[in-house]
């Protein structure tokens, strides 16, 4: 059953209170972001608290509350709910679910410390085990915290990459500008001063950050740095499919368009932006797929083909442990 | 004067909370602003057990003592309220940008959950609030990522209270058919949510796309009855197969992960088989699968640095797929 409206609210309502214990001055937007709603909604919500209250023939049991401007102002103690009060098991669910999503493990010791702040019978492993958002990638929610840090800061980061395409692992300095969550991947969005451009990074691939104290400027406009190329400007490749099946689709090779043939095969015209991930790719086929042009793509196919049995034959082993 | 239902269920809080001893209905219907002097007990009483679910649902423990012959209402203060919890600087930055990506992706079923769970948090914590992050909102489903989203909000309900599901579902031939079926567990891969749900009709456990589904409907009647028992051991982790593992999972494999492959091993191997870390940083992955060829090719795409151990033959047809592609290419 869905929550109803009154009910939503009075849940952001007593979510307010705490935030209300102290006399004094609290702007606006510090409570909009606390509950996570806009400003003007928890304007209409302190004027309701300012009605509510033990015992309304005495105003030292009403919530001392009122809104001037974009600032609210508390202007005697709240009565009663000085403690916070616990999640729910709906709430741990949540919790459980967003932080699984930036590679925290249910059984992590920061998911077991906010269980103790939850009613007794929620445990993030239980909750994990009817819903799961995604799987823990051990280093990868300090990753992506220490990249917010220091995209916050504004200071340039050293990051370890180990690439896909050579399994060398590069050393990197990084202007962090955003962090994108896209299908089970995170991606980077930085300015590379080792590369002199933008690149994208895999999150999972990065596999150390460091915090310099050179300030970087942003340039503007980032909000819409995307992860995903815009396909259109790409070149495409043409790639032949000995048969169809059902992951020669949009989805799996984005932008591609797919012509079926009448003997089973399917000519596919792929974009791409580096060569790495295609070759890769058509590798990984086995033999089922080839590249018919450009003839660089080609080369990079038998590379990519070859390195690989190159460390299948016990051959050089991949970059620097980490 | 009326009063809000919101300011009504605030006050009632604000009235058990500071309560000496437990309360009566009589009491709460006098003692809190709100409730209507003028209706009958049935109309309080309908009234009052809404007002008490809400604040169930907001976290109130609330207890009934039914010492003598009235029923008296009390917060259970130590199952209710909690004291501060401890963070440290980049956890809140992590709880942060886990906030950041994910209450902006419109897939994720528990936006409404997850803004109230961070608000309490950090009343309870010391951790500042920040409005902006470089974490952009979370893209993690692509295919009408809201209808999912609310889909899986729904399921989410039907699987707590074990009440059975009925959608119509579109299946890989492309033909719709009705369903009725117990929903077990829910997982999210690769932008797109699934459900592992017992269906009586077919008397087995199947796996069904979210997005497959319409005219979703989750059993409403008697809504605190649960239809069904799910299995006590259930793990929906069981059900997050590999491309591979579809079918009989036959044989097994031992995959040796290394540099690169070693450090995202944990998200590499999703929950499937059993991985072990050994002392030179590498880690050893014992797999079942089903199928040896779509083996061999999910180890050239997830690779460099995922090597066969074991069986020979996943290994000779791994090596003999990349001769054909390094002649192919030549």
């Amino acid at each position: 059953m869905a929550e109803s409206s009154a009910a939503g609210r009075a849940r952001r309502l007593l979510a307010l209170l705490p935030y209300l214990r102290e006399q004094g001055l609290v702007p606006l937007a510090e409570l909009a972001a606390a509950v996570g709603t806009d400003e003007a909604t928890v304007a209409e919500d302190l004027t309701v608290l300012s009605l509510c209250g033990g015992d309304e023939r005495d105003p030292g049991q009403m919530i001392g509350v009122c809104v001037d401007g974009d600032t609210a102002e508390v202007f005697a103690d709240l009565p009663a709910l000085e403690r916070p009060v616990r999640l729910t098991p709906a709430e741990a669910r949540a919790v459980t679910a967003a932080l699984g999503a930036i590679g925290i493990d249910p059984r992590s010791s920061l998911l077991a410390r906010l269980a103790e702040h939850a009613q007794r019978d929620v445990d993030p492993e239980s909750v994990a085990r009817s819903v799961r958002a995604a799987f823990a990638l051990d280093s990868q929610a300090a990753v992506i915290a220490a990249l917010d840090v220091g995209s916050e800061l504004g200071v340039v980061a050293i990051i370890g990459y180990a690439s896909a395409h050579s399994g060398q692992e590069s050393v990197r300095r990084v202007h962090p500008w955003a962090l994108h969550r896209w299908r089970d991947t995170w991606y980077l969005v930085a300015y590379c001063e080792t590369a002199g451009e933008q690149r994208t990074f895999r999150v999972d691939r990065i596999t150390s950050v460091t915090m310099t104290h050179d300030p970087f400027e942003r340039p503007e406009g980032l909000r819409d740095a995307s992860p995903l190329p815009d396909f259109e400007t790409l070149p495409r490749a043409t790639v032949v499919f000995d048969e169809d099946g059902p992951d020669l689709n949009e989805r799996d090779w984005p932008g591609a368009t797919f012509d079926r043939r009448p003997d089973g095969t399917v000519v596919a015209s792929v974009p791409y932006v580096g060569s790495g991930w295609l070759a890769r790719a058509v590798a990984s086929r086995l033999g089922t797929a080839r590249v018919i042009e450009p003839a660089h793509l080609r080369v990079a196919v038998a590379r990519a083909a070859q390195r690989m049995l190159d460390e299948a034959a016990g051959g050089a082993p991949a970059g620097p442990r980490v | 004067m009326s009063v809000d239902a919101s300011e009504r269920i605030v006050n009632l809080a604000l009235y058990l909370a500071s309560a000496r001893r437990p309360v009566s209905a009589l009491e709460i219907a006098a003692g809190v602003a709100g409730y209507p002097a003028d209706q009958n007990a049935a109309a309080f009483g309908r009234m009052f057990e809404r007002d008490k679910d809400d604040l169930r649902h907001a976290g109130f423990v609330i207890e009934i003592d039914r010492s003598d012959d009235v029923e008296r209402y009390r917060v259970d203060a130590d199952a209710t309220f909690s004291d501060t919890v401890e963070l440290d600087p980049l956890e809140a930055v992590e709880l942060r940008a886990a906030a950041a990506a994910m209450l902006g992706d419109p897939s994720f079923p528990y936006a409404d959950d997850l803004r109230l769970a961070l608000a309490k948090l950090t009343a309870a914590s010391d951790v500042r609030v920040r409005a902006s992050s470089a974490v952009m909102p979370a893209r993690s489903a692509d295919e009408d990522p809201a209808a999912q989203g609310a889909a899986v909000a729904e399921l989410t309900r039907a699987i707590g209270a074990r009440k059975r599901a009925s959608f119509s579902y579109t299946g890989a031939a492309g033909r719709a058919s009705q369903r009725t079926i117990e929903p077990w567990g829910l997982f999210a891969r690769d932008g797109r949510w699934y459900l592992v749900a017992h269906d009586p009709a077919a008397d087995g456990t199947r796996v069904f796309a979210v997005s497959r589904m319409a005219a979703l409907d989750v059993e409403g009647a008697r809504p605190k009855t649960p239809d069904f028992d799910a299995p006590a051991d259930f793990d929906v982790r069981a059900w997050m197969l590999m491309p591979f593992q579809y079918g009989e999972q036959s044989h097994e494999a031992t995959l040796r992960l290394t540099g690169p492959a070693a450090h995202r091993a944990t998200a590499l191997v999703a929950g499937q088989g059993t991985l072990r870390r050994t002392a030179d940083g590498a880690a050893l992955w014992r797999v079942p699968f089903a199928d040896e060829t779509l083996l061999a090719r999910w180890i050239a795409a997830n690779g460099p640095g995922i090597e066969v151990v074991a069986p020979d033959s996943l290994r000779d047809s791994l090596t003999a797929g990349l001769r054909k592609v390094v002649e192919q290419h030549g």
